[in-house]
């Protein structure tokens, strides 16, 4: 059993709006169990300094930053190396779908601010960025939609908060994958696990990508006062 | 209300990466073909049952295209040209010889789209200076529903708020005189329903309304 009394493969509450902020080309608000997150997405803009454009592609940059106060103990909010590394592998991600050949010489910013975090942020981090983005009108092949799996206490399951991550055995593998086509643009590992365990856990993310791809397209959908299917009603 | 309601066609709102239709269909703008199947690449309508796959966006950036008129500011002078803010990523200069008479930085101007080139970067013609009036912007991808079939759109909006106005396709208006709250509000109903149907009707019967 697990301490909120989740299912092995139940996800905690998740909620998601697109367009929240008026003033950026792009926006979305998650609220993934306790991490609450808001996404801006600038662009695509002129790249500067000048010698960071580049004539084939647009640049993205990933900015995931947390706020001081959204952990137990004071941030210091200056960048460090674990933001620096999550903006990277996130932004890696990214360029999977986005189709920056479309904007030489721009850039897109997508900068993300964390007010309050347990477990699984850069996860949340990348599905409420995929929502903004394609809320900002960019080019996709695909949304990205993410999701940790691992082990804790002997079991497989999905979805860690904090206190699953701090057992004894406790394994955790940020999972970000294109729910069309499968493909993992995001798969980290913390702590060991037998090849088969890890096959189990990748199976086990099958469903709630689906669960979490199903948000994102509501929150996009719902923003122009679409249905779930996407047809528009006509009042 | 309205009698002569025509059904319009089947709409439906799609994200980046859904499926649309199978390979056998002519493909349009803003849709992709992977692995013999169409899906579509931004957030936007879709027609299921048109000719052409294609899927009209609800939000983006401006992409230039030869021949648009655009509104653009002055926001440089160097000594043998001007920069101009048309909203795209590059400014365009525009040499002064092209232009009549002088600009100072910060006026409105309308100008013609003569050359884009591989990297989107624009070449303008025809600059002529916007005297008064101001400037309301709205997204650049929704210009086709501002300016209607046949300038239907525009015609309706002078008619009912008298008011002058340039329409550019980077996604601003310039306007002067006439009762241009009654047209802000004109365009803010255009830009929040744009993707719904009967729109001309719907944004014809807020103008009545109002001019009652």
């Amino acid at each position: 059993m697990r301490p909120d009394n989740r299912k092995p493969d139940e996800l905690r509450p998740i909620k998601i709006e697109a367009g929240v902020l008026s003033r950026a080309d792009g926006s979305a608000y998650i609220e993934w169990g306790q991490n609450k997150a808001l996404v801006a997405v600038y662009g695509p803009r002129e790249a500067l300094p000048k010698h960071t454009q580049n004539p084939l592609k647009a640049n993205i940059n990933y900015y995931y930053r947390m706020a001081s106060f959204s952990v137990p103990d004071r941030k210091n909010p200056r960048p460090g190396r674990r933001e620096i590394e999550i903006s990277k592998v996130s932004q890696e991600a990214l360029e999977k779908v986005i189709l920056a050949e479309r904007f030489p010489n721009a850039r897109i910013d997508i900068y993300i601010q964390f007010f309050d975090m347990n477990a699984g942020s850069r996860v949340t981090a990348l599905t409420a960025a995929s929502v903004a983005l394609a809320n900002a009108g960019i080019p996709m092949t695909d949304l990205v939609s993410a999701v940790s799996v691992g082990k804790a206490n002997g079991e497989l399951i999905v979805d860690l908060t904090k206190e699953e991550e701090d057992a004894e055995d406790a394994v955790d593998i940020p999972l970000a994958v294109l729910p069309r086509t499968n493909e993992y643009v995001l798969l980290q590992m913390d702590g060991i696990l037998e090849k088969e365990e890890l096959d189990k856990a990748l199976d086990l993310a099958k469903k709630p990508i689906q669960e979490i791809y199903s948000l994102q397209k509501e929150a996009l959908k719902k923003a122009y006062d679409a249905n779930k299917k996407g047809d528009i009603n006509d009042k | 209300m309205v009698e002569t309601k025509t059904k319009s066609p089947i709409r439906k709102i799609v994200v980046p990466g859904e499926f649309l239709a199978e390979n056998n269909r002519k493909i349009g703008a803003n849709v992709f073909k992977e692995e013999g199947k169409i899906y579509s690449s931004v957030l936007g309508v879709y027609y299921p049952e048109a000719d052409v796959i294609n899927v009209v966006p609800l939000k983006g950036h401006y992409s230039p295209r030869k021949n648009d008129i655009v509104i653009g500011i002055v926001v440089n002078e160097t000594y043998n040209a001007y920069e101009i803010d048309i909203g795209t990523s590059v400014n365009p200069y525009v040499l002064k010889e092209y232009i009549r008479g002088y600009l100072k930085i910060h006026d409105i101007v309308s100008a013609q789209v003569y050359r884009v080139d591989e990297v989107k970067e624009v070449e303008l013609r025809n600059v002529r200076l916007l005297r008064g009036g101001y400037v309301l912007t709205f997204t650049p991808v929704k210009a086709p529903r501002f300016i209607g079939k046949n300038n239907s759109m525009l015609d309706l909006l002078k008619k009912y708020t008298n008011c002058q106005m340039i329409l550019g396709m980077n996604g601003r208006i310039w306007v002067k005189d006439g009762d241009t709250e009654l047209l802000k509000k004109a365009l803010n109903l255009i830009e929040s329903s744009s993707h719904k149907p009967h729109l001309t009707t719907k944004v014809e019967e807020m103008l009545k309304g109002d001019n009652k």
